[in-house]
């Protein structure tokens, strides 16, 4: 069976001037099958989130290649990559939401370029909200949310689309105890429906969904 | 039906930062109103040209020497009035004075009272007499700026050869009359004669035809018009058509249109920069929201087709208050400032009704143009960002 996403010796080479370079990731070489979750661990800057950003095509490799359902990332166009990021959910460690937005509108902006219509963006964010107690606050902007809030945002905003694979860098380490449940919730609902999830995180309750677990260290597996 | 839903995310993005669409369109309606209020006049002052050569006469005659227009013998008149196909030919005095404390540049027009242009309607007083008993009838801005009503004396009006004149103003007419007289006072051609000193000669003749006989009579007035005086010097006759005088007016405006949208242009290519510069106040959030919309799943034409709305959004509110503004600058103002381009004579502040009219197409191009402004600040700087991997935007980006 064709792996879900493939990372071949995938390696991610920042410059940093005077100071040479920074080997984020480094020929790192991992197969997801889809239906499993991973969750990848290891210290602050030890490349998970960069290996996540390369796993869900938001960032290129310097050298070495990422497949996602069995094609090379680095030959699709931009419509090619814009298909596989409908595929994934991501959750980013800083949210990136668009504060000035109201919440409904923030969170259903995935489905905007599938030409699904005002009102059932309206009742799929509802639907998709309910769960991590955000339902009713779905009219206000986003930047009056907490810190909280909006990282469990981020994660409806990653559901909505209903994704094959989800990506989440760190998705509960502003939460408190009730709020990093309902995601965890959230979490073993995708799974259990066949979903599949890479997780970066530190947190113990998150790491006990995983199949599978890679630990990182200065870029490389362990 | 995607389309639709991205393109009303554009409208959407219009109002996620209102500081920054505030401040594109002030820079649209900086530029847009000086234009299409310039283009405006230049559509009135054609409009008002057009009609005052349609009522006037067929052919213009005037004496020629040294390759310059100088006046004919009265008796010109008669010998034109004297051709076949000549319907009538009206002799007329107009000359330049400068009167009053404030020394008003006024344009005296004498001609017999029953051929005045049709334009020119009383609005107090009466005509004047025929002969030359000193009466004037003056524009009312003209009037006003002089701070003279009906029955009013000019003192001294002339002094020269005929004498020491005082001059008694019967008659006020019009402000809504065309712009050419808004200068203009009218008086009887042997008023003018007088007040000129030049007792037998007219400026120019003006000569009304049958339709189509036009070119056959200037010939006719060329071949047949000459005089030579006692010493020798010789005066032949310059004609002008109605059509000659639409193809000089056209020459004319083409000329100072040209001038203005040069300048406009000028105008124009800071304004990109403006808008360039203010886009780049948003330039941030630009760049964060791109990269959001590319992670979650936009292509890049998606996210130019949003940027676009949202640039054709603020370049048609610009174009819409750019219009308001010009309305009411010429309408409201009377063009105040921008009028003394085009008629240097006005000063600041007209006193006359300044003519403008405002065409779709001027206002549509304006449209367009504020369009390509808004569009151009953005939409580059948008690609770019969509084009480069989002993470990569996200983490510089902050």
């Amino acid at each position: 069976m064709t792996p879900l996403i493939e990372a071949r010796a995938a390696s991610k080479i920042y410059a940093r001037g005077a100071a040479g370079s920074l080997r984020a990731v480094d020929e790192v070489s991992l197969t997801i099958e889809a239906g499993t979750c991973w969750a990848l661990t290891g210290p602050s800057g030890s490349g998970k989130s960069t290996l996540l950003a390369l796993l869900g095509a938001l960032e290129r490799p310097t050298s070495g290649e990422i497949r996602f359902g069995g094609k090379s990332l680095a030959g699709l166009s931009d419509v090619g990559l814009a298909s596989v990021r409908r595929r994934t959910g991501f959750v980013f460690q800083n949210f990136a939401l668009l504060p000035r937005l109201a919440v409904w509108e923030n969170i259903s902006y995935p489905l905007v370029p599938r030409g699904v219509r005002r009102n059932e963006r309206l009742s799929a964010a509802k639907a998709v909200l309910e769960p991590f107690g955000l339902a009713e606050r779905m009219f206000e902007p986003t930047g009056m949310l907490s810190g909280g809030e909006q990282q469990r945002l981020a994660v409806a905003r990653a559901l909505i689309g209903k994704p094959e694979v989800v990506l989440a860098d760190e998705p509960t380490n502003q939460l408190d105890e009730q709020s990093a449940e309902a995601v965890t919730a959230a979490f073993r609902r995708l799974t259990a429906d066949g979903g599949t999830l890479v997780l970066a995180t530190h947190d113990p309750r998150l790491a006990a969904l995983a199949t599978h677990v890679a630990k990182m260290e200065a870029g490389r597996l362990c | 039906m995607a389309w639709i839903e991205i393109a009303r995310t554009g409208v959407t993005s219009v109002r996620l930062h209102p500081w920054r669409s505030i401040a594109t369109v002030l820079c649209v309606v900086a530029v847009l109103v000086p234009y299409l209020a310039g283009l405006a006049i230049c559509g009135g002052l054609a409009d008002e040209a057009a009609q005052s050569i349609d009522a006037g006469a067929d052919l213009y005659v005037t004496g020629r020497q040294f390759g310059r227009s100088v006046p004919l013998p009265l008796d010109a008149a008669d010998k034109i009035a004297a051709l076949p196909g000549v319907t009538s030919a009206v002799p007329r005095i107009v000359g330049r004075l400068a009167i009053g404390e404030e020394r008003h540049s006024v344009v005296v027009l004498g001609m017999p009272p029953d051929k005045l242009p049709e334009s020119a309607s009383l609005v107090d007083g009466r005509w004047f007499t025929a002969d030359d008993s000193n009466e004037l009838v003056v524009g009312s801005a003209l009037a006003a700026g002089l701070k003279v009503k009906v029955d009013a004396l000019l003192p001294p009006f002339y002094q020269n050869r005929q004498g020491e004149r005082i001059s008694k103003v019967v008659g006020i007419f019009s402000h809504d009359a065309p712009l050419w007289q808004a200068n203009l006072m009218f008086t009887s051609f042997k008023t003018a004669a007088r007040l000129f000193d030049q007792p037998a000669l007219a400026t120019d003749i003006l000569v009304r035809c049958r339709t189509g006989s036009e070119e056959e009579l200037a010939a006719a007035f060329h071949r047949q018009l000459h005089w030579t005086g006692p010493d020798g010097s010789r005066l032949d006759v310059r004609v002008t058509s109605r059509q000659e005088l639409e193809a000089l007016w056209a020459a004319a405006a083409a000329h100072r249109d040209g001038v203005f949208q040069l300048h406009w242009m000028l105008a124009l290519s800071v304004a990109v920069l403006a808008v360039l510069v203010t886009s780049a106040y948003g330039t941030s959030q630009r760049r964060s929201e791109v990269a959001v919309l590319k992670a979650i799943g936009w292509r890049t034409d998606e996210v130019l087709v949003r940027s676009g709305v949202e640039g054709l959004l603020l370049g048609l509110a610009g174009a819409a208050v750019s219009v308001l503004i010009a309305w009411v600058w010429l309408r409201g103002m009377n063009g105040y400032g921008i009028a003394d381009l085009f008629l240097p004579t006005l000063g600041l502040q007209p006193q006359v009704r300044i003519p403008c009219r405002l065409l779709p197409v001027p206002v549509l191009i304006g449209a367009l143009l504020s369009w390509i402004v808004v569009t151009s600040g953005s939409l580059y700087a948008t690609w770019r960002t969509a084009m480069t991997p989002p993470a990569h935007v996200l983490r510089s980006s902050g």
